[in-house]
């Protein structure tokens, strides 16, 4: 999937699911927005709706248990990987990965051991200056 | 599972995305095997942290050890080679470069960045 430069990529495209076809647009644009930004000018509602499509997305495809039926417009900063998504420790630590491709991020690892909701998440990403 | 192994776990996640990039189905099949290493560990003689420190080994062979290759077509090149097969090697910031000699000399054994342009 190609993201132009100056354009966000499509929410869910950097699902855990799906690989992105060129690791080469994905990494000058990056590029660019380091340099023209300094830091990222994420909205957000929209990093809420993007982390939301995430996460219906893996439920759609996850080999896991996790409640499928848990619609993505339900998705809210309150909601809990684990008590409302019904994800295992296994399942939060790959969607998280999921999201940190969705962002084209790395989360470090303890912060990513303590984000247990969906708002703590959306704030980190918010937080991070890369993240686009 | 304790958070050494949930660790390792993320590590391997990232990992098979830097060696199989843009290859869905080796992706897919790389991470589902992972997945089902976590639950079912090949060798149960290993303790939890040896288990975890597995996983983290697996993590780190995929990003130094793995290179993709595609064939890409062999026009222009000399013509007697044109019939000779070609790859475009993935190598990447984290290959490790080197033979089993010069392994043993721990410096410059990373492929570089390209530079800025």
């Amino acid at each position: 999937m190609l993201c132009s430069v100056g354009s966000r990529c499509g929410a869910g495209q950097g699902a855990l699911l799906q690989s992105r076809q060129s690791g080469a647009s994905a990494f000058v644009s990056k590029r660019f927005f380091a340099a023209a930004a300094g830091g990222n000018t994420l909205k957000q509602e929209d990093v809420l709706k993007r982390v939301g499509d995430v996460i219906k997305s893996f439920s759609k495809t996850g080999t896991s248990a996790s409640n499928a039926d848990t619609p993505a417009a339900e998705v809210t900063e309150a909601t809990s990987f684990q008590k409302d998504l019904g994800l295992d420790s296994l399942d939060t630590v790959e969607l998280l990965v999921a999201i940190e491709e969705e962002f084209e991020i790395e989360i470090p690892d303890k912060v990513a051991d303590e984000l247990k909701t969906v708002g703590e998440t959306v704030k980190h990403i918010l937080s991070n200056p890369e993240a686009n | 599972m304790g958070t050494a192994a949930l660790t390792a776990y993320r590590h391997a996640l990232r990992a098979a995305r830097v060696a199989f990039q843009g290859d869905t189905a080796v992706l897919l099949a790389a991470r589902s095997q992972m997945r089902s290493g976590m639950l079912d560990p090949p060798d149960k003689t290993l303790s939890p942290a040896q288990q975890a420190q597995y996983m983290e080994d697996v993590a780190t062979y995929l990003r130094r050890n793995v290179v993709q290759a595609t064939r890409v077509n062999t026009a222009g090149g000399p013509p007697e080679q044109h019939h000779q097969p070609r790859f475009h090697l993935n190598i990447h910031g984290d290959t490790e470069l080197g033979d089993n000699d010069s392994i043993r000399n721990k410096t410059q054994l990373k492929a570089k960045h390209w530079p800025k342009r």
